[in-house]
């Protein structure tokens, strides 16, 4: 919620300064950088599920150990960086609209 | 006891690991994916495969249980009831034995009881408008749960009637811990099924692309050594 307050201040102080484009700019940059630090505690709740996803999904194509927790690394890598893409994409499309 | 049969019994079904080529002996698949089903992992440790078994059984248990706590013990319920069917149940019932309770619940406030089997509340369905549900349960959820009041209920004798929608009263309650722990739990039961998939047919195996041979004589002959290796195909799964 702070961080919400912060961001619509800022961009409350750059609307009155109308000849600052680039202001404006890096202040709407700023409000999606503050929501979305914002969510961090919710996203935090996401690793345990694709840690466990990865565990399981690298378990079930291999059998030893070894190959199991490598698989596990990166099942890990193309989870997180999958689902980050299309999480952060769809986050800044969804507020700059 | 003919040969054939003495051929039959002693059968067995091994998968090939992807890692070493070693055969990994499955027993009986079908109890496997049972247990498997049962509690997540038993499978795995039926057919010797301990560290795969204790693993999955760690992490899916796990989340499930981890799910439960975010959710309050209120995510996981059986109910098919027109203003309240909960779809995530099918997922859930993946873990196998510990959704069975959610059953329990579900069936014991449907019936003649008119209150949980467990009176504690844990799995319970929501108690809808209009529901009916016996006076000792009602005087628990008054005393126990801070968001029910005496007035929530009309008086039916020899009955209780709920005058009010608890799905709302947990949302408000939980927040987003709702969903959190409905993903838990349904991603717990899903994941089992793979597990049940890899107790009953071993480890998946990469797609592989065979190489064309240049002549068309290379690709017959290897055919025939295909069909002649012990009945199998190149399925992963082979049975001696």
């Amino acid at each position: 919620m702070t961080l919400r307050v912060m961001a619509q201040l800022i961009q409350v102080q750059c609307h009155d300064d109308v000849f600052l484009w680039r202001l404006r700019m890096d202040s709407s940059i700023m409000i999606v950088f503050a929501l979305f630090l914002e969510n961090v505690p919710m996203l935090f709740f996401s690793l345990p599920l694709i840690a466990a996803a990865s565990v399981v999904f690298s378990a079930t194509h291999h059998e030893s150990p070894p190959a199991i927790w490598r698989g596990t690394v990166e099942w890990m890598i193309w989870l997180v960086g999958i689902l980050g893409t299309v999480l952060l994409a769809v986050f800044i499309l969804s507020r700059l609209a | 006891m003919t040969p054939a049969s003495q051929a039959s019994s002693h059968r067995r079904i091994v998968a090939v690991s992807p890692d070493d080529g070693s055969a990994i002996n499955l027993k009986q698949p079908e109890l496997a994916a049972f247990l498997a089903w049962l509690i997540p992992g038993l499978g795995h440790l039926y057919q010797g495969r301990t560290k795969k078994g204790a693993m999955y059984m760690s992490v899916i248990l796990t989340l499930f249980v981890a799910g439960l706590w975010l959710g309050d013990g209120r995510v996981v319920y059986a109910s098919w009831r027109p203003t309240d069917t909960r779809w995530w149940f099918v997922c859930h019932a993946g873990i196998g034995v510990a959704a069975v309770p959610a059953v329990v619940q579900s069936v014991s406030m449907t019936g003649t009881n008119h209150e949980p089997f467990w009176i504690a509340g844990w799995m319970t369905p929501p108690l809808l408008e209009g529901q009916l549900v016996s006076r000792e349960f009602a005087e628990r959820l008054v005393n126990k749960d801070p968001y029910i009041f005496e007035l929530d209920f009309w008086d039916r004798p020899p009955y209780k009637q709920f005058r009010a929608d608890q799905v709302s009263m947990w949302h408000h309650k939980l927040g987003r811990f709702f969903e959190l722990g409905t993903l838990y739990t349904v991603l717990a039961g899903m994941l089992n099924m793979l597990v049940i998939y890899d107790a009953w047919a071993g480890p998946m195996h990469p797609l592989v692309k065979q190489e064309k041979s240049s002549t068309s004589s290379d690709e017959e002959n290897n055919q025939d050594d295909d069909t002649q290796s012990d009945g199998t195909t190149d399925t992963g799964s082979v049975s001696r």
